[in-house]
Formats: structure tokens, C-alpha cells, sequence
């Protein structure tokens, strides 16, 4: 019996759509060796596939006996593979090639993936008595887009206050570059997306970034990035986070060998006291100590240097220190300011720092708690359960309990 | 009349405390005496001193001792008594010039005769800074002096005052009153200054407060 082969081997592959109208490629090869000819390629429609995802083409070829021979070749075996390149100038990573490939997780270049499909249909004549080869092989392209914020999951936002901007500045990049008109930007809450500026020349919009108050839970919003064409597109969580309580461990503090300072101190310095105005200082001794305090988010992480540069006040009086690296510097310790109070400029605050300190003639001991504020977010816990205790000449004790 | 609503207001700021708790929650609202005295200043629109007396080494620095509002749970008059339930061997006198000042001072001292504040001065004349009138006073009132040692670190303005302006001429005035009268309170603490005082020596160190704190409440 005769048995016209008409061998249908789907590729299964990757991204995909199913297709309703097949199209017809032009054979790329040939080799038979017999009178047996290979047939067309037909491959299922070919859609834009969204990066990341995996797109579907469904291939077919076959070989066709001539009418007049009557020993036809029977198909004992196919031979499939293919090959990918592509991505252009988007990304870095290009497709991948090779027989096995799976076509999951595809790249995104201006021109798509070009995809070559080789086949080789191997068989016998009626007689058995050799064996064949005739194979095709075409090529073609699936488009991929790609939309993508420049930002991390869970990325970190914070909130402007104090006169500090804590915008982050995103960009959207859509490739291939003209979908970039079809990307729609949508926040979710605690945050505010403004400033919008499309680039269609290089497929790019970019836009503003800001908390607008604090999340509840880490990642609890989000921004997406939606090509409204294709329904290609980019989520990342976020987090908006503020300074929020005094980090641990405490620094705990002890000397007996404190050095004793003379300082000129007014509202603008550090120590700062607050009752003098410039250009008048106080004259003061004092023996102090500098604390490192932790800074930490409501979730009880350290702020990154999302609120660095932020004002540092204790009940609203600032302590002309900023938060750096979450953590600030408070000075802590005793001081006698019994000394009087100048103009800067006067030879007798000039020469106040020279001075060999005075022995403080006073032993105490003390609670010193206070509410601090890091640009205005109230800490809480802030400074709490903190004792120092000086002891003349020169021990100082700072305890947290 | 008007203090009669002041402890009203007063009683009001401790069942508003009392109410961020539930029946069945036992955690008081805490606040330091410094921060309870500023709030209830705020809203009954006076001032107060306060007048510390201690037995040990150092004093108890009363004004950072907690006060709790559930102390006085639901029968809380006034804050008054809410501080004399608070803090034992308290009492509170109002100014005599002027009615808007409330002193609190520790029972024990007042029992003191030799007590410097409790001294009356033939007359007082003085205008110039905070600082100075401590000076001024302690020639007329023996065991009076600023307190010229402050920590750092408190988050208060609490330094020697070179700023508050003092004027006063009167005739027949406690150290009290004299320390309390005259002071330029515009933009001033709540609290317009605090002592505190051995009880075996009866050595005062007077700290004007200065001026309010940006957050004051």
C-alpha cells in the first residue's frame, strides 16, 4: 500500500498565540535524492510576544512523492532544529540558538527574534533498499516587547518633608521603541507619579517618584507600566518609608579619662545652644561624649540613605546634625555655661577655646530622654531610658536601660 | 472662676489621655511632669514653678519623673490633684501678683524657715537679663544660685539665661514671687523655672527654663 507521508511534527514552543490563519513560507533548500520532493513550511501566524513570556508557532513541512514514481520514499525519521538570533540594540542578551531551545523567557530587540527552522526528513525508497535525506529550512521573526521601569521590587521610597525632595526619577524604556506611546503608567498607594516626559526618539518615558505617606507593609504598593496594545508589561513593589524610632543596640558609654572642652556655642552650632543668637556665643566648658543613634523605618530597618541629609531636632530645636547613613551624632555630657556670652569676635570668645577647661565641681546623675524628630517624623521610640552620670574630674557614665 | 475651668480643662487633658486605652488596657499614658506642666499650661493659659527638695546626693529631677493620667482614673478633678496623687508632699500655691503663675513646690521646704524662698524682701528693683536676677537675688536671699552646670543631650533648651529679660520694682515680695514676676513670658516655657534645693543645706540652684521649644505642646 501506498502511504503518502504527510508528517506534522508541531513545535511546541514558547510564547505563544494560536493562530487562525497559517502562512505560507518559501522553501529554503532542498536535498532529496530521490524523485521525492520536500514541501513547503507552514507556520501558524506569528503575534508580538511580551519579554519574559513564550511564544507559540506551530510549524509543518513534509515531503511529497512525484505522482509518476512508484517506489515513493517513506518517511522512517525527522530531524528537527532551529536556531534564534536577535535582540538588537534593547538588550544585551541576544537569542538563544541551538536545537533544544525553548523559546521561554525571550529577548526583546527592535527587530524581535529571527528564528531559522532546519528539517530533515530521513527515509526509505519502496524497496527498503537505501536510506535518504531531503531537507528544508526557512526562517522568520516574532516581534517581542518589552516594557521595563528602571526600579527594583520592593524598591524604597521616601517621603519629601523639610524642605528635602526625595523624588526618585524612573524611566520606562519600551522596546521596540515606538510602543513607548502605548505605556500607561498606574500607581498604587502611598506614592505619587507626576512629571511625565516621553521620549519616542529612544522609546523612553520617564516621570517622578514620591511617597506620599507611609506604607503599612513592606511592598504594599507598586507601579506599573502597561503597553496598552499588546498588554505587555512591568510591575515593581515598593515600599514608602520614614524615620521612625531610634534604632539598637544603644551606645553605651564609659571613661574616666572624658576631656573637658572650652567652646564658643550658639543656636547654629554643634553642641548648640539654642538661648544665644549669632553672631553672640556662649562661653562654655564641657565634657561631653558623641553617641551614635541609629535610625531605623517602621519596619525597624536601618533608612539606607533615603532620609540622609535629614534635619535632626529634639523637641524642635535642631542639633545642627543631619542623618547620615542612618544615624546621627548627639552630643552628650555636661556642660557649665556660667561663662557669660560675646560677640564671636571678641578677643574674649576668641580666646575661649584656648583656655585649659575648668574642672565641673558638680557629681550628677540623670535621666536624659528626649523626643527627636528626623525632618520632622517624630521618632517613637525616640531617646528613652538613657542616664548619664559626671563625676569630676573627667568620668563620664551614659547608660541605656 | 477661672481656675475652676482651668482644672476643668485640665481634668478634660487627662480623660482624653485616659481614653486612647481600652477598659481592659492597663497601660497608662505616661508623659514627663515637664511635658504634662507645658500642655496644661498651653490650654489653661498659666505658668508654673517648680521648687524641688531632695534628701540625697542628687536631686530626683522631678519634672523628668513620669506622670501617670490613670493615677487618677476616673475620678480625676482637676490635673492639681492629679499632681498631688502623682507626687507626694506637693503643694501648690498661686502667685501673689500675679494669678496666672502656679508654684509647686515640695511640702518639705516650705516647713523650712530658713528656706531662702521662703524669705519676703524689703523691696526689689531689677531689669536685665534672667541670668543676672538669680545673681541679683542669691545677694539679697542666702543659698540662691543659678544652676550654671546643664546637661546636654535633653533635647531642652536648659542653659544659663542670657535672653529672658526680667523687670520688676516691688516692695514686700517673697523670693518666690520676685523670681516669677517680671519675667517677659512672651514666647516663654510654660514652666518658668525650676529649683531644686538640699534638704539638709537648703542650697538652691534656680534654672530659668527660657524659651518655649519649637514643639512645645
Amino acid at each position: 500500500m501506498k502511504e503518502k507521508n504527510r508528517s506534522k511534527k508541531p513545535i511546541a514552543a514558547l510564547l505563544g498565540m494560536v493562530l487562525l490563519a497559517s502562512v505560507i513560507l518559501p522553501v529554503g533548500m532542498a536535498h532529496a535524492d530521490s524523485a521525492a520532493a520536500f514541501t513547503n513550511f507552514t507556520l501558524s501566524a506569528i503575534s508580538p510576544v511580551c519579554f519574559g513570556s513564550s511564544p507559540s508557532v506551530t510549524i509543518t513541512a513534509g515531503v511529497a512523492n512525484p505522482t509518476s514514481d512508484s517506489c515513493e520514499i517513506v518517511i522512517t525519521n525527522q530531524i528537527w532544529s532551529w536556531s534564534a538570533s536577535g535582540g538588537g540594540v534593547c538588550f544585551p542578551t541576544n537569542g538563544n540558538g541551538g536545537t533544544g531551545w525553548t523559546w521561554s523567557n525571550a529577548p526583546a530587540g527592535n527587530n524581535g527574534i529571527t528564528v531559522t527552522v532546519n528539517v530533515t526528513f530521513q527515509g526509505t525508497n519502496c524497496n527498503g533498499g537505501f536510506t535518504t535525506n531531503i531537507s528544508g529550512s526557512t526562517n522568520f521573526t516574532v516581534p517581542v516587547i518589552n516594557v521595563s521601569l528602571s526600579m527594583n521590587n520592593l524598591q524604597r521610597v521616601g517621603i519629601s518633608a523639610n524642605g528635602h525632595d526625595r523624588t526618585q526619577h524612573i524611566t520606562v524604556t519600551a522596546c521596540p521603541s515606538s510602543e513607548i506611546g502605548n505605556v500607561a503608567l498606574t500607581p498604587g498607594p502611598h506614592i505619587k507619579l507626576s512629571n511625565f516626559q516621553m521620549n519616542a526618539g529612544n522609546g523612553t518615558k520617564t516621570f517622578d517618584l514620591v511617597g506620599t505617606d507611609k506604607s503599612t507593609a513592606q511592598g504594599d504598593t507598586y507601579v506599573t507600566a502597561t503597553d496598552n496594545v499588546t498588554g505587555c508589561s512591568d510591575t515593581k513593589t515598593a515600599t514608602v518609608i520614614i524615620p521612625a524610632a531610634v534604632g539598637t543596640p544603644h551606645p553605651q558609654f564609659y571613661s574616666t579619662s572624658v576631656a573637658g572642652q572650652n567652646l564658643c556655642l550658639n543656636s547654629t552650632t554643634t553642641p548648640a545652644d539654642w538661648s544665644v543668637i549669632p553672631p553672640n556665643v556662649a562661653l562654655v566648658t564641657a565634657f561631653i561624649t558623641p553617641q551614635s543613634i541609629s535610625v531605623v523605618d517602621q519596619f525597624g530597618n536601618a533608612c539606607g540613605d533615603l532620609y540622609d541629609g535629614s534635619i535632626i531636632t529634639e523637641n524642635g530645636n535642631p542639633l545642627n546634625q543631619t542623618l547620615s547613613g542612618s544615624a546621627y551624632t548627639d552630643n552628650v555630657g555636661v556642660w557649665d555655661d556660667s561663662y557669660g556670652i560675646y560677640n564671636a569676635s571678641d578677643p574674649v570668645a576668641v580666646n575661649w577655646p584656648k583656655h585649659s577647661p575648668t574642672l565641673i565641681d558638680a557629681t550628677g546623675t540623670k535621666p536624659l530622654n528626649t523626643h527627636v524628630e528626623v525632618d520632622g517624623f517624630s521618632l517613637n521610640p525616640a531617646i528613652q531610658n538613657r542616664t548619664y552620670s559626671y563625676t569630676p574630674p573627667s568620668t563620664l557614665q551614659v547608660i541605656w536601660q | 472662676m477661672k481656675k475652676t475651668i482651668c482644672l476643668i480643662l485640665l481634668s478634660i487633658i487627662a480623660l482624653t489621655s485616659l481614653s486612647l486605652y481600652g477598659e481592659n488596657q492597663v497601660k497608662p499614658l505616661d508623659m514627663p511632669l515637664k511635658t504634662f506642666l507645658r500642655k496644661a499650661g498651653k490650654i489653661c493659659g498659666v505658668y508654673f514653678t517648680v521648687e524641688e527638695g531632695f534628701e540625697n546626693k542628687y536631686p530626683d529631677y522631678i519634672l523628668e519623673k513620669n506622670i501617670s493620667l490613670s493615677s487618677t482614673p476616673t475620678n480625676i478633678e482637676s490635673a492639681i490633684l492629679c499632681l498631688t496623687n502623682s507626687f507626694k508632699n506637693l503643694t501648690i500655691v498661686v502667685d501673689s501678683a500675679n494669678k496666672h503663675i502656679y508654684h509647686i513646690i515640695d511640702s518639705r521646704l516650705l516647713s523650712e524657715k530658713d528656706y531662702a524662698m521662703n524669705q519676703v524682701l524689703d523691696s526689689v528693683k531689677y531689669n536685665d537679663t534672667a541670668h543676672k536676677y538669680v545673681d541679683f537675688l542669691s545677694e539679697k536671699a542666702l543659698g540662691l544660685s543659678n544652676q550654671n552646670v546643664h546637661d546636654i543631650g535633653s533635647g531642652e533648651v536648659v542653659a544659663a539665661n542670657w535672653v529672658t529679660k526680667v523687670s520688676l520694682e516691688a516692695t514686700n515680695i517673697s523670693v518666690r514671687d520676685a523670681l516669677s514676676d517680671g519675667v517677659n513670658l512672651q514666647g516663654y516655657n510654660r514652666i518658668i523655672w525650676a529649683s531644686s534645693a538640699s534638704l539638709e543645706t537648703l542650697k538652691i540652684k534656680v534654672q530659668y527654663q527660657g524659651p518655649k521649644p519649637p514643639l512645645d505642646p
